[in-house]
């Protein structure tokens, strides 16, 4: 019975210790008009999918946009953010579907003709994190 | 001699690096292409016109020989790949390099020389990396980023046009760059549209005498061609985009009335030698058995191409043409094969020269009733052909071009001429062997078509001299009415443009 309580108490904590800020840095914004908006998957389930993502935001865009993803349990995160210049709510692209809004992506990860795999974008998240994004 | 190469590259660059973009200027190279390059360029001096430049060009006026006319005021701009070498590593080929903006100002009997690299997000790129981070036209560098567009590799190196108020740097696989006239400021891509931005525009641009402007893009990836229409004050009226099967390499095009035509070389695209790790220009392939491939559109129905095909050859550039009754006439600049895109151009970045066929001019007849393409080859070896900016897309009597005479062991040309490509009738004034000849343009005087002045810059490789000359377009063969020159010697350049005071 105390050993049980000891574990309980103990898996509490730790759930508790498990739970992180993700802090986000972006730069190189084309201007200061609009919103960051950026999506957060875990684990490479659903990645770049609608409604897949763990949490989303958005920021006024700034020189230095920051965006803070609070209470993510440890694991295996990577984020998708542009910068919606225009503020329509969605990555404008030209007619050969290459965006003409700035993105990025965690680890400044970049795809050839297309957005990288969740691998190449992914980071740890196993204490309080800050990383940056150079939109692109 | 038992200095090993390193060093021995190291003693040639010497001071020569020192000013360069980005913290760390090339001293050492294990790059065989710079390594070549070095290796030739004591013995080769026309190598100086490739070397390349590492910053901006500060203004300097011009020592003018003879009298400038009264009337020629305004700015002659050219445009060309100018940086070919950063950290050690040199660009593969000519067209590789970053655009810089070169702006001779002919005001008050006076010329006055500057230049300026266009800031796109590459130059910026590489510069704050101090070595190239992005991929060329044809060199990938080791562990380059990936490109999410074209314009992340787009140099903006290529040619100039003034339009609607604004002056654009232009390269071909992306957007045009708006360079402010004055200052030769960067100020950022062109989008003509929501849809359109970032989509390539070619650098010939066509200017109908009503101002209203023409232009393509291929985009080779989708195999797509885009056509634009855009109005005189510089608002797009129409743009549309097109499926064309074996995409080619098409850098110009041509206007008339009422039609637009294309020549689509059998140097064809294809995707998967990119995706492969291909350079852009050696992911085309020479299918000769496509022969020359002609695309004309009436400027009314540009969904119904009519299709025509010439023997297989190479275009780069094409001058003018008219409707002649259900006849389309055209020139162009055809050589038989791809070499000079795709090895010649590659060797002089390595200080070599090699002798193969240079382009001729090619008189075209496109018989659209009869549904049959013909053409005339003219005797003379030339290229960046011009008109009358009064006569485009309509008949004209009066093609410039630089010519090649008598150039000797080395690349480029010697003279420029004038031709009628009707009657074939022709005059020229030869610079010399010594003086490696740019393109130059026609400047409107008179009311005829023809009269006017041919203006165009040069590098004088014996006294290590730019020169900018003007002639009377009418007797070119009397030599230039005037002609400046300024001790530095600038990176031979590609289109000009001359803009009035």
């Amino acid at each position: 019975m105390k050993t049980f309580a000891i574990v309980a108490a103990l898996s509490v904590a730790s759930a508790v210790a498990t739970a992180h800020d993700l802090r986000v840095e972006v730069l190189n914004a084309r201007s200061s008009n609009g919103y960051v908006a950026a999506a957060v998957y875990a684990d490479g389930k659903g990645w770049l999918q609608d409604g897949q993502a763990v949490q989303v935001g958005r920021v006024a865009a700034a020189d230095k946009s920051v965006l803070l993803f609070a209470n993510l349990p440890a694991g295996h995160y990577a984020v998708s953010l542009f910068h919606d210049e225009n503020g329509n709510g969605r990555l404008d692209k030209n007619v050969m579907g290459i965006p003409t809004e700035r993105y990025g992506f965690s680890r400044d990860a970049r795809g050839p003709m297309g957005p990288p795999a969740f691998a190449d974008a992914a980071v740890d998240v196993d204490a309080d994190t800050t990383i940056t994004v150079h939109l692109q | 001699m038992t200095m090993p190469r390193r060093d021995f590259v190291k003693t040639v660059l010497g001071g020569s690096a020192a000013l360069a973009f980005g913290a760390h200027a090339a001293e050492t190279t294990s790059d065989p292409v710079f390594a070549a390059f070095l290796a030739e360029r004591a013995r080769s001096p026309w190598t100086m016109g490739f070397a390349g430049l590492q910053a901006d060009v500060e203004p300097m006026v011009l020592q003018v020989e003879g009298k400038l006319p009264a009337g020629l005021n305004g700015a002659f701009f050219r445009n060309g790949p100018a940086r070919h070498q950063l950290g050690g590593m040199r660009y593969h080929h000519w067209f590789d390099g970053d655009g810089l903006v070169q702006k001779y100002q002919i005001a008050g009997g006076r010329i006055t020389h500057r230049g300026r690299f266009v800031r796109t997000d590459k130059f910026v790129a590489d510069s704050a990396a101090g070595r190239f981070v992005r991929a060329a036209f044809d060199t990938n560098p080791p562990g380059a980023q990936p490109v999410g567009s074209p314009d992340a590799i787009n140099v903006a190196n290529t040619s100039v046009v003034d339009h609607g108020g604004e002056l654009l740097a232009l390269w071909e696989g992306g957007s045009a760059t708006r360079v402010d006239a004055d200052t030769l400021e960067t100020k950022g891509f062109k989008a003509w549209s929501d849809d359109y931005a970032g989509m390539p525009f070619s650098a010939h641009p066509k200017i109908e005498p009503d101002g209203t402007m023409w232009n393509f893009g291929v985009f080779s990836m989708r195999s797509m061609l885009s056509i634009y229409r855009i109005k005189p004050d510089g608002e797009l009226a129409q743009a549309v985009t097109m499926a064309v099967p074996k995409i080619a390499m098409v850098h110009d095009f041509v206007v008339t009335e009422r039609h637009l035509v294309l020549l689509l070389p059998p140097l064809v695209f294809d995707a998967e030698r990119a995706k492969a790790g291909q350079t852009f220009l050696h992911s085309h392939v020479w299918q000769p058995e496509l022969g020359l491939r002609v695309l004309v559109l009436a400027k009314d129905a540009l969904d119904k191409p009519q299709w025509f095909t010439l023997p297989a050859g190479f275009v780069f550039h094409l001058g003018n043409a008219w409707e002649d009754g259900s006849t389309i006439r055209l020139d162009c600049m055809r050589a038989p094969d791809a070499w000079q895109a795709m090895s010649g151009l590659e060797q002089v970045m390595q200080g070599r020269f090699v002798d193969h066929e240079f382009a001729r001019p090619m008189v075209v007849e496109i018989d659209l009733a009869a549904g049959r393409a013909r053409q005339n080859a003219l005797p003379h070896f030339a290229e960046f052909p011009r008109v009358d900016p009064r006569v485009v897309g309509r008949r004209y009597r009066a093609l410039f071009a630089a010519e090649r005479v008598d150039a000797g062991e080395r690349p480029g040309y010697d003279a420029v001429m004038r031709v009628d490509p009707e009657t074939g009738r022709h005059q020229r004034y030869r610079y010399g062997a010594d003086v490696m000849v740019e393109e130059h343009v026609f400047v409107p005087r008179g009311p005829r078509e023809g009269d006017g002045w041919l203006v165009g810059s040069a590098l004088d490789l014996k006294r290590r001299q730019m020169l900018l000359s003007v002639f009377d377009a009418e007797h070119l063969a009397d030599g230039p009415l005037a002609q400046g020159r300024m001790d530095r010697v600038m990176p031979l350049g590609l289109h000009a443009i001359f803009v009035p005071a």
